[in-house]
């Protein structure tokens, strides 16, 4: 007689929640106002405007394209003598909204104009279509800081050198971008100028000068100092070059974001032997210890109205991008896909994560839209991370 | 009219903060329906967006650093750690021999990690295996002027590839010949 060979499978018995699985984030699903849109006018620059326009609008989380809508916007595009024109009407059930007309040399620029107007003027939000994101590409010859509209125009080299950009981040006025490059030999602070198109090194301390953060008045920059042999969080006064340290302590803080109201800072630090997120004022002293769900948490990023952080925590072997409320509760898991998603940062309506991910191959910047969680890919070659978020207005 | 009103009251609790100073939107057309056109110029960044470096810095390498180089070995680490393994101890304590032996240059601890973790994390990782090479290579003897360290995260690998034997070759402390005494 045979005697059935017994495979016995081990059951972790868990508690409600194991530790390695999380509520996925569900989307807002807010009714969104439906726009039914036309566009006419020269052959060349319909399609595209009629694309971007719909694009603009359904990745608003705010606004749908339907065929009937609520709203009727009607568009003409049409070539001049000194550029391009947008015409645009919007009306509801006969009665006029707003009317309209931009010009300009760019499609794409006047689509996003209007799209972002629209949302405004429907909802009273302001739309995010004119914003630019700027990431870091890695190639075979180098690295390069370059900057991205949210549409299909390729991306536009700010910076370029065959040694280490990293860590970008705009400033809240958006003349600016501070980042990390190695070109000296040493991880330096250089801030670049769009108004002066130059960088300029403005931190140059012995070991890493990293990981910068603009405080939301735009006068401190937090950023991460290994000098002295400690990696620990400092202020940077940027009109004085004065460094103030905010902690103080052997194990590695990094990775600052100031709250909105720029009296906090949410960051990394390893403290009880691995990294964790922790909050403390802006000014340094005690930090709370703000995650205890995940072995490994860095690059939290704290949205705009000042109520979620999103950040990285692995998750079995794989990285994903997480939110929680900023007292810690109501985690959420935002990617499935690939291993490596970091380095969220939020749109500046806090409707909008961009971040990094390998779910298609080779890193890339994507864009999820939290309303109803559409992701888009935001660039396109190269292995590109590290995106930062210019704020509203720039153009 | 109702779903009007509750699609633009449900979009409003959803309102964040409307952030002041953005771009200034001419206040002349409402949603009580006043009509008027106006010409919004939509401006482009000027074509030269390419910032230039402010400081130039040169570097050199010659014949005779690359001998150097040839001799001086890296160390390698185990995930998520900083800690030098028995063998990484025999490899500095050689590399610190020659170093000491042979003037004539200084050397760069470059400290590395794989492609796991996060970019910031990564940067402090690399910074400790650094100065964990560096602080044996000082305690054995050798001169602190003829040394430097720095950390390069996971941002410059030696292997790109996505695999175990990629990331085992990247979790480093790599030392680089500069030029000098």
């Amino acid at each position: 007689m045979r005697i059935p060979y017994l495979v016995i499978l081990p059951v972790l018995i868990t508690g409600t929640s194991s530790p390695d699985s999380f509520i996925p984030m569900t989307p807002v699903s807010a009714e969104c106002i439906p726009v039914s849109v036309s566009v006419e006018g020269d052959r060349d620059l319909v399609d595209t405007a009629l694309n971007q326009l719909i694009e603009d609008i359904d990745f608003s989380g705010l606004l749908i394209t339907s065929d009937v809508g609520y709203a009727e916007a009607d568009v003409e595009v049409t070539r001049s003598l000194n550029g391009i024109e947008l015409r645009a009407e919007v009306t509801s059930g006969g009665e006029s909204l707003l009317a309209r007309n931009y010009s300009g040399e760019n499609i794409y620029s006047l689509v996003h104009a209007f799209a972002d107007d629209l949302v405004y003027d429907l909802t009273g939000e302001e739309g995010i279509a004119s914003t630019w994101i700027a990431y870091v590409t890695r190639t075979s010859s180098g690295y390069s800081l370059s900057v991205k509209s949210q549409d299909p125009r390729s991306t536009r080299n700010v910076m370029s050198d065959e040694d280490v950009i990293t860590t970008p981040a705009w400033s809240p006025d958006g003349d600016k971008i501070v980042f990390t490059s190695f070109k000296s030999g040493n991880a330096d602070l250089w801030c670049y100028s769009f108004s002066e198109s130059r960088a300029e090194r403005i931190l140059s301390m012995p070991g890493l000068n990293s990981s910068p953060a603009w405080s939301p008045d735009g006068d401190a920059i937090a950023l991460t100092l290994s000098m002295g042999g400690n990696i620990d969080i400092y202020l940077l006064d940027p009109g004085t070059d004065k460094t103030t340290r905010l902690t103080l302590r052997g194990s590695i803080e990094t990775s600052a974001s100031f709250s909105p109201t720029g009296r906090q800072i949410v960051f990394t630090s390893d403290r009880i032997g691995y990294p964790q997120l922790y909050i403390m004022d802006s000014s340094g002293g005690t930090a709370i210890r703000t995650t205890s769900s995940h072995g490994y948490c860095d690059s939290p990023s704290w949205s705009p109205d000042g109520d979620r952080i999103a950040y990285t925590a692995r998750t079995g072997r794989d990285f994903h991008i997480f939110v929680m409320d900023s007292d810690g509760s109501n985690i959420r898991q935002v990617t499935f896909q690939g291993s490596l998603n970091e380095d969220p940062v939020w749109g500046p309506t806090g409707r909008h994560i961009a971040f990094s991910s390998d779910m298609d191959g080779e890193r890339a910047v994507y864009v999820i839209e939290l309303n109803g969680l559409t992701i888009r890919k935001l660039s396109y070659g190269g292995d590109s991370y590290c995106p930062t978020w210019s704020p509203l207005g720039f153009r | 009219m109702n779903t009007r009103l509750m699609t633009i009251s449900v979009a409003s609790i959803l309102i964040a903060t409307v952030m002041s100073g953005s771009g200034c939107r001419p206040g002349d057309t409402t949603l009580d329906g006043h009509d008027t056109t106006t010409v919004i110029v939509v401006e482009e960044f000027s074509d030269t967006l390419v910032g230039v470096w402010d400081t130039d810095t040169l570097s050199t390498s010659t014949d005779i650093l690359l001998v150097h180089q040839e001799h001086l070995n890296d160390v390698f680490f185990d995930y998520d750690s900083d800690a030098l393994s028995g063998d990484a101890l025999e490899i500095l304590m050689e590399d610190a021999s020659y170093i000491m032996e042979t003037g004539g240059f200084r050397v760069l601890l470059e400290g590395h990690c794989d492609e796991r973790g996060t970019i910031d994390y990564n940067l402090a990782l690399g910074e400790n295996r650094a100065l964990a090479a560096y602080n044996y290579l000082v305690n054995y003897g050798v001169d602190t002027d003829r040394l430097e360290y720095v950390s390069y995260g996971k941002e410059r690998p030696f292997d790109p590839a996505h695999n175990e034997q990629a990331w085992g070759q990247n979790r480093r402390a790599h030392l680089r010949v500069l030029p000098g005494n």
